[in-house]
């Protein structure tokens, strides 16, 4: 009952003054709240509803806007705007240079640097022929033909081993020269 | 702030963007409640507009420093108004402790202190407040956001966390209240 009284007592509050209400109205109201009261409460909800805002001074919306930015601001701009004493930053300094001096280990520093020596190989071959022997000379011109082709990269000839072999070391080579067949 | 279009986004929107560090969201809904709120204190605390607007930064201040008190699925609006409800509680209930305490000093003879001036100060001969401030504190935050901030009966009933009835029954009381003054 009572909030049914209430809808209707806020709607006819909100819309009419005493004069506006129809006979119906004006006796409910009468016996509900009386025609001063009416006018008395009616004029607090107009008085009221007419300041339903009221300005706020700029600087209150500026602090609000700095101090969200403040606490939201990244990790890195936190770093970096962190205000240390002078003497902290330098003692941190000190003792980082302190600790890298010391825990970093020391190393020899090889350089290798290739170096070409040439060495003069002299080789000496005693050749004794018998007395009969003729030597005949003769031109032997075949024409070959030779096609090259490449399927890896060409080794590298191991020069140590063919320095290291001399004619005089060479048994195959040298019963050729002296045979002469 | 190029690219999101913060008007067209609703309280709840710009809420759960402010949650994420979003300073402009903040900005929007900001400039969508602060002056109502500052209504709001201004009649709830004793017409000092001073302390509206220091309630109204620090309703704010509470909102950056903790966004994560709105839950999902909350209503903006009645939410905002609720803090502010409580915080009007605490505010009268340091009123009240600092009145207690100036008719001590005025019981041990101890000069007038500053809160006095203060009080002095903030007497206004303003009708409304007269009013309201006959009112019970309860009553007075009702009648101010229906009439003034134009709440729904729905709204004040998740603020207070009481049915639509119970809300209903102490608005309609009001009016033995304005009885009351009428014959005063």
């Amino acid at each position: 009952m009572e909030n049914k009284d209430f809808d209707r007592l806020d709607t006819i509050l909100r819309t009419k003054t005493y004069a506006d209400l129809t006979n119906e109205e004006k006796a409910w109201i009468d016996e509900v709240l009386g025609k001063n009261g009416f006018e008395e409460l009616s004029l607090m909800i107009s008085s009221v509803s007419k300041e339903k805002k009221r300005t706020v001074r700029p600087a209150v919306k500026t602090e609000l806007l700095r101090e969200m930015k403040r606490k939201n601001r990244g990790v890195l701009a936190t770093w970096l705007s962190y205000k240390t004493p002078m003497y902290a930053n330098v003692l941190t300094l000190f003792f980082l240079m302190i600790l890298v001096w010391t825990l970093l280990p020391s190393k020899e520093v090889i350089i290798e640097k290739p170096v070409t020596i040439q060495v003069p190989v002299i080789d000496t071959i005693t050749v004794q022929l018998p007395s009969d022997t003729v030597f005949v000379e003769r031109q032997v011109r075949v024409e070959v033909p030779v096609y090259l082709t490449r399927t890896e990269q060409p080794k590298e000839v191991d020069e140590k081993e063919v320095k290291s072999r001399t004619l005089g070391e060479d048994e195959a080579l040298r019963e050729l020269l002296v045979s002469g067949r | 702030m190029l690219f999101k279009n913060y008007k067209k986004k609703t309280d709840e929107q710009l809420m759960i963007l402010v949650q994420k560090g979003d300073h402009h969201a903040f900005s929007s809904l900001y400039n969508r409640y602060a002056d109502r709120l500052n209504a709001f204190f201004f009649r709830m605390l004793w017409s000092d507009s001073r302390m509206a607007e220091d309630y109204v930064h620090d309703l704010f201040s509470k909102i950056i420093e903790r966004p994560q008190l709105f839950k999902p699925g909350n209503v903006v609006k009645p939410w905002l108004f609720q803090i502010a409800s409580n915080m009007c509680k605490n505010g009268y209930r340091k009123r009240s402790f600092e009145v207690e305490y100036l008719k001590q000093l005025q019981v041990t003879g101890i000069a007038e202190s500053v809160i006095e001036q203060k009080l002095d100060n903030e007497i206004i001969t303003d009708q409304i407040r007269f009013s309201l401030e006959k009112l019970e504190e309860d009553r007075r935050t009702m009648f101010l956001l229906r009439y003034q901030q134009d709440l729904t009966i729905e709204e004040i009933a998740e603020i207070f966390e009481i049915p639509k009835g119970t809300v209903k029954s102490r608005l309609f009381h009001i009016k033995k209240f304005v009885e009351r003054s009428i014959k005063n």
